[in-house]
């Protein structure tokens, strides 16, 4: 039960920071301010989601799968981050895509 | 529950055809190949909600390993045409009417007027009709189910999915690791790999993501082949996904890979079909029919072949990645 | 409980599909790169949550697939080359030797 309450709070929290993230990615003005609308749903969403299921899960190795998925996510999310605005920062945020 | 989980899937549905439609519809390549790996990702949820978590499994690892990364290295070589094209240097040859050039010129014609929507409309219509007549005609019948559960003590392996795979269809699986392979011999008999002059990212955050990335990638592999037994996986997404690794190796450092040595390279590439085959030719010597097991023996040898599988597979999509022969290769 | 993991998982596809918005509208190749990424990670959650709403575990190993491939498609983005490149930029200048062997391979 109380394992439960956990989980619904604690998913309920991520969801919360991926909506934040996808209204950030729709209304911040440039690329350099909507890179935060990807790590508020990578670090806190789905690290918040994991935590929630880690309740649910059924043994160790199910949580550190779980915990895996989010260290990866980070690891991916970070550098693409990165590349998205060096890349934006060398060749301009407009360029022409044809 | 069942209230929503339709309403998922119509939502689904509906994001799937969307995107398909924005994907083909779209003026802006690069957008039309953002909206293709999205597509992807909604086909694999798709998958799952058709309870097929092995081609889940699979288009995961192709769809956001292979597919974006292979469009999105060749928009940048049309790119790199056009701009070529675009700067007119004398020594350019002229445009060869056969050459990539035609596919850009292609790509850059005017869309198709407005009067071929009716006759495309009409055509869609027709072929919808046809395909929801025959689906509403088809026989009751239970499948195959019941014949796979009935013979899985026989096949040497706990998941239904790997048994029809390596046994009780092995053919066809053994065609399509050959299919694999001709469409490499395909690649490679159109020329040397030239190196694309491209530069990784610079800065230390790609090497270092790089090296925690690659071994985590190799032992999922491993896991996801080794799964293949009892659980989704397999050989063909293990292959993927080990492929994707050395993917991301190519594309991060393009200038110091390590040149595969010619007899090695061909013999990983063609491991999974020659094991195949041989395992087949004994069956057939030994009696149990071409690609037939003995019972007992079901186990290894399905294992075996499966690993010889994903190593082909794996070097096999690199090598198509990277295409055409590799430089200095004279083997 | 896995009627509330379906809506959550229904939400996160709302939310996707809302995203689409910025892949459409763009306007450089970057945003729509990063909206890319954006879907992957909720792609991931999606699945997560999908595993325990129908009761099928291997869907966390179809979510580890995608978290482990995720940043594959930016690398390929990343990559700089045919594109004219700012004579001034840190690029350049931290990395000279590479620029020229750029050069040297355009002059085929």
């Amino acid at each position: 039960m109380i394992a439960n309450t956990l989980t619904v709070l604690l998913l309920l929290a991520g969801l919360v920071f991926f909506a934040a993230g996808t209204a950030g990615l729709l209304r911040f003005p440039d690329v350099y301010s909507r890179l935060h609308a990807l790590t508020k749903a990578d670090n806190v969403g789905l690290g918040l989601v994991v935590l929630g299921l880690m309740f649910q899960a059924s043994g160790p190795a199910d949580i550190l799968k779980l915990l895996l998925i989010w260290l990866l996510v980070l690891a991916a999310g970070t550098t693409a981050a990165h590349m998205v605005a060096q890349r934006t920062w060398t060749h301009g945020e407009f360029e022409s895509d044809r | 529950m069942n209230g929503l989980l339709v309403l998922f899937d119509l939502v689904l549905l509906a994001g799937i055809v969307g995107v398909a439609w924005r994907c083909l519809a779209s003026t802006d390549l690069f957008r039309a190949v953002v909206l293709f790996i999205t597509f992807g990702l909604l086909l694999a949820l798709a998958w799952v909600r058709l309870e097929a978590p092995d081609i889940a499994l699979a288009e995961a690892a192709i769809g956001a390993g292979i597919t974006g990364a292979l469009l999105l290295v060749t928009l940048e070589r049309l790119r790199s045409i056009m701009a070529e094209r675009r700067s007119g240097r004398p020594h350019t040859p002229p445009p060869d009417p056969t050459g990539p050039h035609a596919l850009l010129r292609a790509l850059h014609d005017p869309p198709p007027e407005r009067r071929t929507f009716i006759p495309a409309l009409s055509f869609a219509l027709v072929v919808g009709g046809l395909l929801v007549t025959a689906l509403w005609h088809q026989p009751h019948s239970t499948g195959l189910e019941p014949v796979v559960d009935a013979h899985m003590d026989i096949s040497g392996v706990d998941h239904p999915i790997t048994a029809v795979l390596l046994n009780f269809r092995a053919y066809d699986t053994f065609l399509e690791l050959a299919i694999v392979l001709i469409a490499l011999l395909g690649a490679w008999s159109l020329g040397r790999h030239d190196l694309i002059p491209a530069r990784p990212a610079p800065g230390p955050i790609l090497p270092g993501t790089l090296r925690l990335l690659v071994p985590v990638a190799i032992v999922t592999g491993v896991y996801v082949l080794w799964a293949g037994s009892h659980a989704p996986g397999g050989a063909f997404q293990a292959g993927a996904i080990l492929g994707a690794a050395g993917i991301l190796l190519v594309l991060a450092r393009p200038r110091q890979l390590p040149m595969a040595p010619g007899v090695p390279l061909r013999l990983g590439l063609t491991a999974g079909v020659a094991l195949f085959l041989l395992v087949g030719l004994y069956g057939l010597v030994a009696g149990h029919g071409f690609l037939g097991y003995a019972d007992a023996w079901a186990y290894p040898l399905i294992l075996l072949i499966e690993v010889a599988a994903t190593l082909s597979i794996a070097l096999a999509l690199v090598a198509l990645f990277v295409a055409g022969r590799p430089a200095g290769d004279d083997a | 409980m896995s009627v509330f993991y379906l809506a959550a998982a229904l939400f996160l596809l709302g939310t996707i599909l809302l995203g689409l918005v910025r892949v459409l509208r763009g306007p450089g190749s970057g945003d729509r790169m990063l909206a890319a990424q954006l879907f992957g990670t909720t792609g991931v959650t999606i699945l997560l949550l999908l595993s325990l709403a129908l009761e099928e575990s291997a869907l966390v190993d179809v979510a580890l697939v995608f978290a482990l491939l995720a940043v594959v498609a930016a690398v390929a983005f990343v990559r700089q080359h045919g594109l004219p490149e700012p004579p001034d930029t840190p690029t350049h200048r931290q990395h000279p030797e590479s620029t020229e062997s750029r050069e040297s391979n355009d002059d085929r």
